[in-house]
């Protein structure tokens, strides 16, 4: 139909009231169908029927992270928002709404033990760092996150002040559910009290001492409090005792004598009520506490009372209160650790305040200490996992002991700043699985360990009858990214379910040792393996001979004639080297920012160096070709050249084509353009050959040089021999940068949209590329499915990312979303290589090509299997450890 | 209760369009719409009683008070029908910033293609019955470049209206902003124009400048908009709001016999009859800005249209919620006429597109607007708005 407006699509993104002319009621004959629909419309959208209709999930392989193990095939029985029966044998009651599960994995609904959820960041900004804040009180329940979150599979996110002081205050447990349901809502308050040793501003070693100190005094008013209501306390017992029938006071111990409660000497109340009773009755408290309580006017008969200055009664504090709790052990201390000196000062700590439950979270950075923090045995909080490079390979190495010793005590979060940040939790288990940790405890670490360091173990994380149903339904392993959830439910309630049935994504059964392979390959030699990818995407046997660095036969089993030595890898993964679409790695002082606005004599691949560090991380990642491009800073970019990640790294073509910058990166209000009308203007005179001459003080030979060396490509590039990549962000950038290729009809790719599925007519009209990239914490869900519906009608897409792990994250993402396995990992291999400028009898495994290949320990697209032997010319590249 | 039962049959519509749209795949040839309204206001001259309008692939077929309609149209009953409301001034869906700031003359430039097209100002436009709008670039150096006429619905192919409407020039103080002769010199705040004088020499220096180029010489795409400008080619839309302002408007006519559009205008009662002897017309933008100017008193402010029309000064209201602003000048003293016609068919002539919008007439685009009751009371709701003939927005 006509509407461009694109309605029909998330509400989340536009609210649309646009609709087609021809709905129009054309006469009053429609008027019943109208009531029909209004009336299906009305029952539709509600899953009204979850409170009453028993749900059984049926033929499922169930986790249940209880003793009973996985149970294939199993079934698990819903009944009134809990689980009612988990078993291979269950009886269904009549009318209960039957789900095959057939071939799909059945587990508790993923928690994530340190993410945003309802809690905007500007609620979640500075305190006063004296422990006064609740993260309840700052929720919005009007968000819609939760919608993105539970489509990954995750139901409970614990939240809390944000940590950037000394003690914020107590964080919640909340459940991904509509807002609009408080008992689905909330699983549990004061679950933590947020407090770091190193954060703000001052992170000096000195600023670390201060805010120790502070942390300390918090601790020690806490205890000091708690004194002295002891000792209060203690007094009026002792008197109430020595003259029992006139009373001024009520005993503390006597029912609903709440007002005058001190703090429980031991945590006896739950769930933080006191401390919010406490402020609402503040008028009350005040008016029977007097500053200086005088001594009862009684008769000083005893002799105790007259050795002793009788206590006075302390001030209700309701923040300390809270922290009595905190000393007690009932509400535990999420203690942020980011430096060896901070995990010294709280074994200090631990050891001043023994009742005191610590959980440690942060972990970064925090060096030989580490060890030190293990022994102690507290819980840890691990992330982030991926998304910040560097805190995951700190994460990784800091803590690696930790996967197969501290299993028990194991939690892994996605310590995003986005309530939709927390989507990806399945995404960081799977990359501790890459990094060694045991597959088994990374979905316990995401399930029922984070239960129970939240607390809430009693209600989540575990299947079992009598839990809450918060339940996911993954169309493949829980952990494999590429695997959609098919299914969540939250207290028995369906909140989301993927509208296509995906096929089971079969579990690739990994195998822990490799097959024996040498440290260097020999000279000549052949591979064999049941799996490897060829550049159709498919995956097949092959056997792989390689004579001096290149590919001689690719055959479908081993020849007769063969002298070579054969090694089998078994069903490892055979494939091509990842191919990079778009990286500034290796980019070295190469900040164009300075300079002029027309940047098109400069060569990205003069600021590249081949020997950085991130250089070898991605060629160890997987990563074998890749296009070096410019960075954003300035409109007319410069030229992008492709290398092949050699050891040598050896550049193929040093100019393939132009990077145009159309994001407000490249705008600065001090130089041309500074806008977006300008760069429009700036990218047509490019190619109108009009651009305006140099402003830098150049003399004229010079200045005439320079524009010749600038313009010298220019044919080539409307000549379609070089392309010309389009950085873009917003709607309006990307419709600009289709305008200008479809005016010069240019041989494109666009990168950097978020909102694709508008272009997708025009970017098949115009033979435009997608250089896909990854959603930023902030993206929604949609874009992905923007991604699939591109990729279904055509458009080309390539793939980019700032590492190896993210590419294959954003693939996995992708295949999740729709994208076809093959068409993804044919295009990050070879299938768009010819196009980026790559030789193509070069790419690939096939005769005559160089010997580059990849042997992974499952698909390149499961983030938890690894490159185990990444070779380049037939010889073996050393692994970059972190 | 009047409400409440709208409220439904808007719910028995919503839901009967999404009804037939799943079944209208098979009708998809159907474009031939009638509209029967108990008033039309064609703008062309009196308001018609109980008229038909027949709309035929998105253009205006016929308009009349006894038409047959053709069989198998599909029919539309309103109160009141008018046509699509036109904003002469307007930054709808400008991204990336509205003017090249690093240049203070940039006449070349287009806004056009930094349309975002997918914006919300459009939906907002569409809503308060907005059809047509005239989108200037902003006022951030003296020639900002050239203004582009959209409609405000449908596909971004067939949107634009006029791709380039005139020149917009900023005679007035905003492109002094930020820039000072004392700051680092690595800075482009280190540049004219400093004060209001200099924006007026540069305008001066440059229309000067393209006065003595000779057409064979140094012909340069700048200097070409700059010369059609002088020879009344383009049309020139001068953004000016204070008196002294639009006297410097004035002055430069004077010296360099342009034909300017005043846009803006919020102070022109000051000017009014030199305006009115010049016959420079006024976008006014006054109702918009809130601000209550000068030591005059508020009467004069708020009635410019009517000192305008009593004057003969061609003037049209712009800026967003047109007919708020329609109504609002009627209560300060234009007449009814004047204040639809300065909605409608006033900025279509202006702006040069009456061929196409601002009136109700055979052969004109199918803009249109549905109101259940007459369109100056403050309780009449816009029902509904057309866009070429396609899309019906319901506005609740």
């Amino acid at each position: 139909m006509d509407c461009q407006l694109g309605s029909g699509r998330a509400p989340a993104r536009r609210a649309d009231k646009q609709f087609d002319f021809s709905a129009f009621p054309a006469h009053a004959l429609g008027y019943l169908a109208r009531l029909l629909v209004v009336l299906s419309f009305c029952l539709l959208p509600r899953f009204s029927w979850a409170d009453e209709q028993a749900i059984a999930l049926i033929n499922g392989r169930v986790v249940t992270m209880t003793d009973q193990g996985a149970i294939e095939p199993g079934t698990v029985l819903v009944v009134d928002g809990k689980i009612a029966a988990v078993g291979s044998e269950v009886a269904i009651p009549a009318g209960a709404k039957v789900i095959d599960c057939t071939g799909w994995t059945i587990t508790p609904g993923l928690i994530d033990a340190r993410s945003r959820l309802w809690l905007e960041n500007a609620s979640a900004g500075q305190s006063g760092g004296d422990a006064a804040l609740d993260a309840y009180d700052g929720l919005d329940r009007f968000q819609d996150d939760w919608r993105e979150v539970v489509r990954h599979g995750v139901t409970a996110v614990y939240v809390q002040p944000a940590g950037g002081d000394v003690c914020a205050g107590v964080g919640v447990v909340v459940a991904a559910a509509p807002g609009n349901n408080p008992a689905a809502w909330i699983l549990r308050r004061d679950a933590g009290m947020q407090a770091a040793l190193g954060v703000g501003a001052d992170l000096s070693g000195r600023g670390r001492v201060r805010q120790f100190d502070r942390l300390k005094k918090l601790f020690s008013d806490a205890k000091k409090y708690q004194d002295d209501w002891a000792a209060y306390r203690e007094y009026e017992k002792k008197k109430s005792e020595s003259a029992p029938p006139a009373q001024t006071e009520t005993p503390p111990d006597a029912g609903e004598g709440r007002r005058d409660e001190g703090p429980p000497p031991g945590g006896g109340r739950r769930s933080g009520r006191g401390g919010r009773g406490a402020i609402s009755n503040e008028g009350g408290t005040e008016a029977n506490n007097p500053p200086a309580q005088p001594p009862p006017q009684e008769p000083a008969e005893s002799p105790a009372a007259e050795e002793a200055k009788p206590p006075t009664k302390p001030d209700h504090d309701p923040v300390k209160e809270r922290f009595v709790r905190v000393l007690s052990g009932e509400v535990p201390v999420r203690i942020d650790v980011r430096h060896g000196d901070e995990a010294r000062r709280l074994l200090l700590l631990a050891k001043e305040f023994p009742a005191v439950r610590w959980i440690c979270e942060g972990l970064v950075g925090t060096g030989t200490a580490a060890d030190d923090l293990r022994g102690a045995r507290y819980p840890l909080v691990l992330g982030p996992w991926i998304g910040n490079d560097q805190a995951a390979r700190d994460v990784v190495q800091l803590w690696r002991q930790s996967f197969r010793e501290d299993t028990g005590r194991l939690v892994i979060a996605s310590y995003t700043s986005s309530g939709r940040g927390s989507r990806w939790l399945r995404a960081h288990a799977a990359c501790a699985v890459a990094a060694g940790c045991d597959p088994e405890t990374a979905l316990r670490a995401i399930t029922v360990h984070a239960a129970d360091v939240l607390g809430v173990a009693d209600q989540v994380g575990s299947i079992a009858p009598g839990k809450r149903a918060d339940l996911v339904v993954f169309a493949g392993d829980p952990l494999d990214i590429s695997a959609p959830a098919q299914l969540t439910i939250v207290a028995g309630d369906i909140v989301y379910e993927l509208p296509r049935r995906n096929a089971p994504i079969a579990v690739v059964v990994r195998k822990d040792q490799a097959a024996d392979l040498p440290d260097e390959w020999p000279e000549q030699f052949v591979l064999s393996s049941s799996r490897v990818l060829l550049p159709s995407g498919q995956i097949a046997p092959r056997c792989l001979t390689i004579e001096k660095g290149r590919i001689t036969r690719c055959d479908e089993t081993l020849a007769e004639d063969n002298q070579w030595p054969v090694f089998d890898v078994g069903s490892h993964l055979v494939a091509p080297g990842l191919t990079m679409a778009h990286t500034t790695a290796g980019m070295v002082n190469a900040d164009y920012g300075a300079v002029e606005s027309d940047g098109r004599q400069l060569a990205a691949l003069d600021g590249f160096n081949s020997t950085h560090r991130n250089v070898r991380r991605l060629r160890s990642g997987g990563v074998l070709l890749a296009v070096i491009a410019p960075d954003d800073r300035i409109t007319l970019a410069g030229r992008m050249g492709t290398v092949r990640l050699a050891m040598e790294v050896s550049v193929v073509n040093s100019d393939v084509g132009d990077k145009v910058v159309l994001t407000s990166a490249a705008r600065r209000s001090e130089q041309f353009p500074a806008s977006l009308l300008g760069q429009i203007e700036l990218t047509h005179a490019m190619f109108t050959g009009n651009t305006p001459a140099s402003r830098m003080y150049l003399p004229e030979p010079v200045q005439a040089a320079l524009m010749a060396v600038r313009q010298a490509e220019t044919q080539n590039t409307l000549g379609q021999q070089r392309w010309v990549l389009f950085e873009v962000g917003t709607d309006a950038e990307m419709q600009v940068a289709l305008d200008i290729i479809q005016q010069h009809q240019l041989r494109a790719a666009v990168m950097g949209c978020r909102n694709i599925e508008p272009f997708i007519d025009r970017l098949l009209a115009t033979k435009t590329t997608l250089i896909a990239r990854p959603s930023g914490e902030t993206d929604f869900n949609w874009y992905f499915d923007d991604l699939a519906g591109a990729a279904d009608a055509g458009v080309p897409i390539l793939w980019s990312a700032d590492s190896a792990q993210q590419l294959r994250w954003l693939l996995a993402e992708a295949i999740a979303a729709g994208v076809d396995v093959e068409k993804a990992l044919a295009g990050a291999t070879t299938a768009g290589a010819g196009w980026l400028g790559f030789d193509p009898h070069r790419v690939g495994l096939h005769p005559g090509a160089p010997a580059d290949f990849v042997i992974w320990d499952g698909l390149p697209t499961d983030l938890r299997s690894r490159p185990i032997r990444v070779t380049v010319d037939g010889r073996a590249v050393e692994t970059v450890e972190d | 209760m009047r409400r409440k039962a709208r409220w439904i049959v808007a719910c028995m519509i919503v839901a009967g369009s999404i009804a037939v749209r799943m079944l209208a795949t098979c009708a998809a040839d159907e474009h031939v719409v009638a509209i029967e309204a108990d008033v039309i206001y064609t703008m062309t001259g009196e308001p018609l009683t109980g008229g038909v309008v027949i709309i035929r692939d998105g253009r205006i077929e016929a308009v009349g008070e006894q038409l047959a309609i053709p069989l198998g149209s599909q029919r539309l009953r309103v109160a009141t029908l008018m046509p699509g409301f036109i904003d002469a001034s307007s930054a709808a869906g400008i991204a990336g910033g509205s003017a090249e700031q690093t240049s203070e003359v940039t006449p070349e430039m287009n806004i056009l293609p930094t349309l975002d097209w997918l914006s919300r100002d459009f939906l907002t436009a569409v809503d308060e019955g907005t059809t047509t709008l005239h989108i200037l670039p902003g006022t951030a150096n003296v020639f900002a470049g050239g203004s582009c006429i959209v409609k405000s619905a449908g596909n971004p192919g067939e949107r634009v209206l006029v791709d380039r409407a005139g020149s917009v020039v900023a005679v007035c103080s905003d492109p002094t902003a930020g820039n000072s002769s004392r700051s680092r010199p690595d800075s482009i705040y280190v540049r004219q124009p400093t004060n209001r004088m200099g924006v007026i020499w540069i305008i001066r220096a440059r229309l000067r400048e393209a006065q003595i180029t000779s057409p064979s010489s140094q012909r340069t795409v700048r200097m070409e908009s700059l010369q059609k400008l002088l020879s009344g080619d383009e049309p020139m839309f001068a953004v000016s709001r204070a008196g002294h302002d639009i006297q410097s408007v004035l002055t430069l006519r004077k010296e360099f016999g342009f034909q300017p559009i005043i846009v803006g205008g919020e102070e022109a009662y000051r000017v009014l009859e030199e305006l009115a002897r010049e016959e420079i017309p006024v976008i006014y933008q006054g109702m918009t800005s809130g601000a209550v100017r000068g030591p005059e008193g508020t009467s004069l402010f708020w009635n410019l249209p009517g000192q305008c029309e009593e004057l003969g000064v061609v003037f049209c209201l712009a800026g967003g919620r047109l007919l708020d602003q329609a109504r609002f000048a009627v209560r300060f003293g234009a007449s009814e006429r004047a204040a639809l016609e300065a909605i409608t068919i006033t900025p279509a002539q202006l702006l040069n597109i009456d061929n196409r919008v601002g009136t109700i007439a055979a052969g004109k685009d199918a803009d249109l607007v549905g109101l259940d009751g007459p369109p100056l009371e403050a309780t009449t709701q816009i029902e509904w708005t057309m866009v070429n003939g396609r899309h019906v927005i319901i506005n609740r």
